[in-house]
């Protein structure tokens, strides 16, 4: 074989976005030029209005919270209305718009950008930089996605990769990723579970392992969940703090929500360590009195009754995963810890408690998700090793039936790739067309559960209702992302079908651009550095 | 005493009542409480054989007989008198496939006594098939043995009387000699013998019970499920060869690989199993049945009820079948599913199998 070109294996983070690839019988995460391993998922615009990623982004964004990108990742694939996302909004210190398609768009001075553009500015970032390090061209890459994202979310996703001109070898998902990390080369035959709290997300995945064969069993999670929230019960708790002792309401004071965000953080991360912090924000409200100052003392207790039903909430969802796998707690062998959040001494608390054992943190929580992906890339692009990733769908697929129905087509924890055929009918004589509405999640209502899209079936032979059959197959394939196809059965011949859903809607950067008339960002190449 | 068994419709009920009663339920026939000398009982059933009631008759008793038969036996359609004084398999198997001489030769080799008969007469009294030669247009109510029996043993079809070696013997499990076959390691090569692998997984597997996909046996634990999914995921799972394989294979590996983690789903859930398990063994019909699937089934159950040999010797010959797909036999498959529809007209499984492998291009 000829020389083997290094594959990326990209973890694309709410915050943080890791990239590692395989060297030899090694797993090298990419660093940059100050050796720093990690890139800040944040963008910004510099002054000629071109895409700035990272380190300067976050550096700067103390400064220019309405010019500041971050935290898309919890943006993407979801519509306006979701009320995780209004929710979402209320902690961004950029405005969000209604693109007029109910889709979320993020508004700079002068641009306004879909999320996914985002991510894909930071995975061009990333990839500029693993360029830059190891000195060749790169095209390829697995891109992990939290395991509980939706078909759309994954969606946004192989769109960003693409736009960033990355090929996609596989997307997966990130407990699987830090499992095989952990797992790869032991040789052994074990249970375990994956609790993955990361800064947006949060997911639990009990896999077996048996050698290099990698299984998951079950999946559960919650995609508006993660360290974010903790910060945002600190936030609230400052700004409650400071309006009660000087009468002055922050929450809409864009620059000082900022600042006391970043502090917010800074603190949750310092009571990982010590007992007791100090929240120290000269003249927060300078517009309203020159001297407002934040003094806020916050000790591990305060912050630990803060974050504590986040934490048992993230707990329930690993008892209903458990119950699904058809697990038993005791049964599992090993617990690994994956995400930042996970440096929280209550978080490991609470999992030794439910667990019952010690979790393991000898993985760095920050790199192990981009070291499986390398190895998942590594292994799929050359036949060196035997490892083998069977993972699930995380959410039931299911279609609209009559009066809002849900029903499931496809249920949760189904191996993929998986396909579904259903045959379809027309209800009244010489029909038309059949539109058939697909949704995931696990309500009842199908209203309640994420809308996936739309398909038409058209051109319908002229019929009795009951007469056409239609095969409509429903297949998800190992990415996570659904496909839809038809046939009819009569005639053998394949079915026009038109799949309307949101990415159809959103209009190309390009197209959007010559409409408003907007500057163009750093387009696809490597951005200018600010640094 | 020849005279008293005479192939009347009665001495013929009689035999088949023996039949189902002792010899199904594990009994041998021989050491049954029929007293006829062997000799004769074993004319009696070669008479038997050249009877025309193959509709309500199993006419392969004289093959499950053969091997339990001790003494001299007479072959007076082909002009042979076999004596055996023990089982010999393999001369049976050889007699059951026609292959005559050949069959002589194996059993002489092992001190069987063999003889060419003389050429049967009309007057030579006590062989009820010569004796009771109807006259045309009496089957019914004269002796049943209507048939010259010449033309009914000088041909016997092979594959319908091996399926009595089957009765003792039922063939390897079939994917262990799958397993067992090594991939060749020419790349192109190795996705061509992948592809035929993949088609014959699937076209077995069809008309399988989860555990015949897993090749497990029914109280086969946990773990060994776990192995077995293990072991085939490495086999078929498409990422093994990815970017290797697209388009219609690819498509093929995902059918596998879906078959095999249905199957592996349902075993490895307790609750899922036992639901399983009942399912089977109340003979209900998968869910995914159609209509006339079911109403085939139930049609399949009577017939199996009344016919307990047929239905018996029909599954074995599916078996057979399924033998004969694992080693990608695909012509000998479908022959033998033909020949187990022929016992058993209402077997659903062979009809799928038949049905698959037809639509794959191994009607013929």
């Amino acid at each position: 074989m000829a020389e083997e070109r290094p594959v990326l294996g990209i973890d694309l983070g709410t915050s943080n976005t890791c990239v590692a690839f395989v060297e030899g019988d090694d797993v090298k995460v990419v660093t940059d030029e100050r050796g720093r391993r990690v890139t800040p998922s944040v963008m910004t615009l510099n002054n000629r209005g071109e895409a700035v990623v990272g380190h300067f982004a976050k550096a700067q964004q103390i400064t220019n919270p309405y010019g500041t990108l971050y935290s898309c990742k919890r943006l993407m694939g979801a519509t306006f209305d979701q009320p995780q996302l209004q929710n979402a909004l209320k902690y961004l210190t950029y405005d969000v718009e209604d693109d007029g398609n109910n889709l979320p768009i993020c508004c700079l001075k002068n641009l306004r950008v879909f999320p996914h553009e985002v991510s894909t500015q930071i995975l061009l970032k990333v990839k500029g930089l693993a360029e830059a390090y190891l000195q060749v061209p790169l095209r390829e890459a697995v891109i992990t996605v939290p395991a509980h994202f939706n078909d759309r979310q994954r969606k946004d996703t192989l769109k960003a990769a693409e736009n960033a001109g990355l090929e996609v070898l596989r997307l997966i998902n990130e407990p699987t990723a830090a499992a095989l990390a952990y797992g790869y080369g032991q040789g052994q035959k074990c249970t375990v579970a994956v609790y993955d709290f990361g800064g947006g997300t949060f997911d639990v995945s009990i896999l077996e392992i048996d050698g290099n064969v990698f299984e998951v069993i079950a999946t559960g999670g919650d995609s508006y969940l993660g360290g974010d929230d903790v910060n945002r019960r600190v936030v609230d708790h400052i700004v409650a703090e400071f309006q009660k002792e000087s009468g002055i309401d922050l929450s809409r004071d864009k620059m000082a929500m900022q600042r006391i965000m970043d502090a917010a953080e800074k603190a949750k991360i310092d009571l990982s360590q010590s007992p007791e912090t100090v929240i120290n924000l000269p003249r927060i409200a300078p517009n309203v009195d020159f001297n407002a100052h934040v003094y806020v003392k916050i000790s591990q207790q305060t912050l630990e009754s803060m974050a504590m039903d986040l934490v048992e909430q993230t707990l329930r969802m690993c008892t209903k995963t458990f119950r699904d796998a058809r697990v038993d707690i005791p049964d599992i062998d090993e617990v690994i810890l994956v995400g930042g959040q996970t440096r929280m001494p209550l978080v490991r608390e609470r999992v030794r408690q439910f667990f019952g054992r010690e979790p393991n943190d000898e993985l760095n929580p920050d790199e192990v998700v981009a070291i499986g992906a390398a190895i998942q890339a590594h292994t799929l692009l050359y036949e060196t090793s035997d490892v083998l990733l069977i993972d699930v769908t995380p959410l039931t697929l299911g279609i609209e039936s009559l009066g809002d129905l849900f029903a499931p087509v496809i249920m949760r924890n189904t191996k993929v790739p998986h396909r579904v055929s259903k045959i379809f009918t027309t209800s009244t004589d010489y029909q038309e067309q059949v539109r058939i509405k697909i949704f995931q999640g696990e309500n009842r209502a199908a209203s309640e559960n994420t809308p996936l899209g739309e398909f038409v079936l058209t051109g319908i032979r002229q019929a009795l209702r009951r007469e056409p059959r239609v095969e409509v197959s429903f297949r998800i394939d190992p990415n996570g992302v659904l496909h839809v196809s038809a046939m009819d059965l009569d005639t053998s011949e394949s079915q026009a079908i038109v799949i309307e859903n949101y990415a159809a809607q959103a209009k190309d950067l390009a197209e959007r651009q010559a409409y408003d008339d907007l500057p163009p960002v750093g387009g696809h190449e490597m951005p200018a550095m600010g640094e | 005493m020849l005279e008293r068994l005479e192939l009347s419709l009665s001495g013929l009920a009689q035999l088949r009542d023996l039949w189902d009663r002792e010899l199904s339920s594990g009994r041998s026939f021989v050491s049954g409480r029929w007293d006829v000398p062997l000799r004769q009982r074993v004319e009696l059933v070669v008479a038997v054989v050249g009877a025309p009631f193959d509709l309500t008759f199993p006419a392969e008793v004289v093959f499950v007989l053969l091997p339990e038969a001790c003494g001299e036996m007479q072959f007076p359609g082909l002009g042979v008198t076999v004596t055996i004084s023990d089982r010999d398999r393999s001369a049976v198997d050889l007699f059951c496939a026609g292959r005559f001489a050949e069959a002589r030769g194996v059993l002489e080799s092992s001190g069987i006594r063999t003889r060419v008969a003389p050429p049967p007469r009309p007057s030579e009294g006590i062989r009820p098939a010569r004796q009771t030669r109807p006259t045309r247009g009496s089957p019914a109510t004269g002796p049943v043995t209507s048939r010259p029996r010449t033309g009914a043993f000088s041909s016997p079809p092979a594959a319908r009387h091996s399926r009595t070696v089957r009765v003792r013997q039922p063939p390897p499990p079939a994917a262990s000699s799958v397993a067992s076959a090594t991939p060749p390691s020419d790349p192109e090569e190795r996705l061509k013998w992948l592809e035929g692998q993949a088609r014959a997984f699937l076209v077995r597997s069809r008309d399988r019970t989860h555990y015949g996909v897993l090749d497990l046996n029914t109280n086969a634990e946990r773990g060994e499920v776990r192995d077995r999914y293990v072991e085939l995921m490495r086999r078929f799972h498409p990422d093994n060869y990815y970017r290797r394989i697209q388009g219609e294979l690819l498509t093929l590996l995902e059918d596998v690989y879906q078959r095999i983690t249905d199957a592996y789903e349902t075993l490895i859930d307790r609750e899922r199993r036992a639901a399983y398990d009942d399912e089977i063994r109340n003979f209900q019909a998968p869910s995914d049945d159609d209509g006339a699937m079911r109403a085939e089934r139930i049609r399949a159950r009577a017939f199996e009820k009344q016919n307990p040999r047929r239905a018996k010797l029909g599954y074995e010959l599916l078996d057979e079948a399924r033998a004969a797909l694992d080693v990608l036999k695909f012509t000998e498959a479908s022959k033998k599913a033909k020949l187990a529809l022929s016992y058993h007209p209402h077997m659903v499984e062979a009809q799928s199998l038949l049905r698959t492998l037809e639509e794959e291009g191994h009607g013929g």
